[in-house]
């Protein structure tokens, strides 16, 4: 009899686990961060402060395809493909087997895999390096294979191996191929708009990479990088506050907030972008999870439309970065976190009290005021990279010194009526007669 | 910064304050000896037009580096014309605007003195100004230590106030039962020192020390907490120096009360010449009771003189 209690998961929960958790859009996503991966390899592009420069880079020699149907969900790059020796022992393991470094997207090891069981029941890598013959990798039926049990594996057989031949690839670089797509990711795809929204989430999830390094073609056209919509005028200027020594200078951070370019001043793209080694993890938070609402930061209200606040994480130890293993959202515990969310409210308390006041009142400052917020032009965030720290520059909101009061009262409308006939004005307004009472009382004491 | 208190009363005639002041003086000269050079530091304060403690703190500590904050837009040629040294730099920019420029490899000398209560945007203030500065900085911050009107007459409202807009900013099980507008004092320490706690979650190396809890009254009470960011061994070097004038002055209540007895000149003069120590008993009684002679024992280094000049 054993003198222990069995922990070892089964294949079943691991599958379940891992796909209840992500949507069908971050497993695109998933799939799509891999093929940016090896592209970045391949070409030795940096996923540094170097995004944020202008000019570098400006070879978009990495070209990843996406093609989804409800028959099937493919995606090739010509990125500097897997080894074969990888796909062994390292790719298609579930967690990564050492942490990761350099400054790459991947960090759990559990995002190809998790995508795979996620959207169809077989599929198929095909890939090959340089100086490499390539190989083909193909589960058909994981619905089969997760129910195969580990211990009744027969000898010498991986109950968790997935097959793997060679192949007679040509080019450098990886293919995906998801077939018999599962019911449940067929019914999002019946609605047509679904692969509109993943057009938008990847043009504004890998905005930096595709203005550099990259193209993404989904479905046979374009996708467009969604620039993240900050702005600057002569009088509007963001803050920018840049912070080095976190986890002992192994995460750098750039705080960037202001105010939306005239064009973009919707709830819908106002509030948190937070991007780790370029790309987009959360995408106009406006919820507490960015610190809206937590401490003394107010929760977001209209008027808060045209604020934009950025936060760049940059490292070459991804697991050190805060992101989450679906990468939408970020882990609130995350030591890089924890070290700017107060620095990133304070930066953008000034902003929110500029916006609260400029939407107060409506008198004729005001109006001007909000006139000079919706001229903002959009700039380029390359701008901010070298950018020096400074806090937001906003002209001053004048509250005007007045010395008058408002006075209201109640009035019956018949003697409104009565009050409207002694002035022989049948058709003086209400204020016109509260106006004319007030004088009548004056004009007692002169 | 202080909009409207400047012309309720004139800084001149408020002793109590002006006590404080030279208690604070007092102890940012005993920092120095400890290895806290104060006057290199950065003094950022609201100077309003009167600039006491700007230049108190150029005259008797040479600070350098000035800052004074100023939102009130209405009075800022008075600001301007008033400023008594030209090394007082004047940003018409609230706390909050001022923030974020706080430079980490700078230190500050930072008194937000605020004329209303605990809220949520100067406790915020507090949390992002300490979890901005080095290591070394002084911080101090004063609020109304009395709720305004609103709050105080009608039964229950200072607690619902309290619980809607500063929850988060009480500890876990505060008691809240104890909170009544006599006992602000203690109420403002602890949601600064939370706020404090939070601006410095993410510096596992950099306390806080307190050094100064101070509830004085000249119009209505007011109270000033403030300390030092220190790292572990500068927060050893203050516990065992700092006793001298932080725990001697609190004598076992949390808060430092400054109560000005009102002394004539001649009262004064008389009672000086046993002082210091413990010889005020052997005063012929001319009429002082007691309270006010340990009072008057207990602040007579820091009392003001006023006079009327021509």
């Amino acid at each position: 009899m054993p003198n222990y209690a069995s922990a070892r998961p089964t294949k079943r929960f691991f599958i379940q686990m891992l796909t209840a958790d992500i949507a069908l859009e971050d497993a695109i996503l998933d799939l799509i961060d891999n093929s940016v991966d090896g592209i970045v390899r391949a070409n030795n592009f940096r996923l540094d402060e170097s995004l944020l420069r202008a000019g570098a880079g400006t070879r978009k020699k990495g070209h990843i395809d996406v093609n989804i149907s409800d028959e099937e969900i493919c995606i090739t790059d010509n990125g500097i493909g897997i080894a074969r020796k990888e796909a062994e022992h390292d790719v298609f393991r579930l967690g990564r087997v050492r942490s990761t470094s350099g400054n790459t997207l991947g960090v759990y090891g559990i995002g190809l895999k998790r995508a795979l069981f996620k959207l169809g029941n077989a599929f198929e890598v095909t890939s090959r390096v340089k100086n490499e013959r390539g190989f083909r990798a193909s589960l058909q039926g994981v619905d089969v294979w997760q129910r195969h049990d580990p211990d009744k594996a027969l000898k010498g057989e991986d109950p968790w191996g997935i097959p793997l031949e060679d192949h007679s690839r040509k080019t450098i670089g990886t293919d995906v191929r998801i077939t018999e797509i599962r019911p449940e990711i067929r019914m999002r795809l019946r609605d047509r708009t679904t692969v509109a929204e993943i057009r938008r989430r990847v043009g504004t999830t890998y905005c930096l990479m595709l203005e550099k390094y990259l193209t993404i073609k989904i479905n046979g056209e374009l996708v467009p990088p969604q620039e993240i919509p900050i702005g600057r005028s002569r009088q509007l200027k963001a803050a920018v506050k840049h912070i080095a020594n976190i986890q002992g200078g192994k995460v750098k951070a750039t705080i960037v907030a202001g105010i939306a370019d005239g064009n973009n001043q919707r709830t819908e793209s106002a509030g948190w972008y937070i991007l780790c080694n370029g790309r987009v993890i959360v995408n106009a938070d406006r919820t507490s999870m960015t610190g809206w609402g937590v401490d003394g930061f107010p929760l977001y209200v209209q008027s808060f439309r045209a604020f934009i606040g950025i936060v760049f994480f940059f490292s070459d130890f991804p697991d050190l970065l805060p992101w989450q293993t679906t990468k939408r959202g970020i882990n609130p515990d995350s030591v890089a976190y924890i070290a700017v969310k107060d620095s990133m409210r304070a930066v953008a308390k000034p902003i929110t009290t500029y916006l609260r006041t400029l939407y107060y009142k409506d008198d004729e400052e005001a109006l001007e005021q909000r006139a000079l917020v919706e001229h903002v032009s959009h700039v380029r965030l390359e701008s901010f990279a070298a950018a020096r720290d400074a806090v937001f520059a906003a002209p001053r909101v004048i509250k005007r010194q007045t010395d008058k009061t408002r006075v209201q009262f109640d009035a019956t409308s018949a003697e409104i009526k009565k009050a409207a006939k002694i002035l022989a004005e049948p058709h003086a307004s209400a204020s016109r007669i509260g106006r004319a009472s007030l004088e009548f009382v004056l004009e007692q004491g002169d | 910064m202080s909009a409207e208190s400047f012309r309720k009363v004139s800084y001149d005639l408020r002793p109590a304050k002006q006590i404080e002041r030279r208690i604070l003086l007092d102890s940012f000269q005993f920092l120095a000896k400890i290895g806290l050079p104060v006057r290199d530091y950065t003094y950022v304060g609201f100077g309003s037009i009167y600039f006491y403690d700007f230049a108190m703190f150029y005259r008797y500590l040479g600070m350098k580096r000035m800052i004074s904050l100023e939102m009130d837009r209405a009075i800022e040629k008075r600001v301007n014309y008033n400023r008594p040294f030209k090394n007082i730099e004047i940003r018409m920019q609230s706390a909050e605007q001022f923030i974020p420029s706080i430079d980490r490899d700078e230190r500050y000398l930072i008194w937000f003195d605020y004329d209303y209560m605990v809220d949520r945007s100067n406790l915020s203030d507090v949390q992002y100004a300490c979890n901005a500065l080095a290591v070394g900085s002084l911080f101090l911050v004063t609020v109304d230590a009395y709720p305004p009107a609103s709050l105080r007459m009608k039964p229950g409202a200072l607690r619902k106030h309290v619980t809607t807009q500063l929850l988060q900013f009480l500890p876990d099980k505060y008691p809240l039962s104890n909170l009544s507008a006599s006992n602000m004092e203690v109420f403002s320490r602890d949601v600064i020192l939370a706020s404090i706690d939070k601006g410095l979650e993410s510096r596992p190396n950099v306390e806080f020390v307190p050094l100064w809890s101070i509830g004085y009254e000249d119009t209505r009470p007011m109270y000033t907490f403030g300390g030092v960011l220190a790292d572990r061994e500068l927060a050893q070097t203050l516990r065992g120096s700092c006793k001298d004038f932080y725990y001697r002055l609190k004598r076992n209540e949390s808060v430092l009360k400054i109560v000005v007895p009102r002394l004539t000149r001649k009262e004064r003069a008389t009672l000086d010449h046993f002082l210091p120590g413990q010889g005020l008993r052997l005063v012929k009684n001319f009429g002082i009771n007691s309270d006010e002679l340990e009072n008057y024992r207990t602040f007579h280094r820091y009392f003001p003189s006023y006079s009327e000049l021509f």
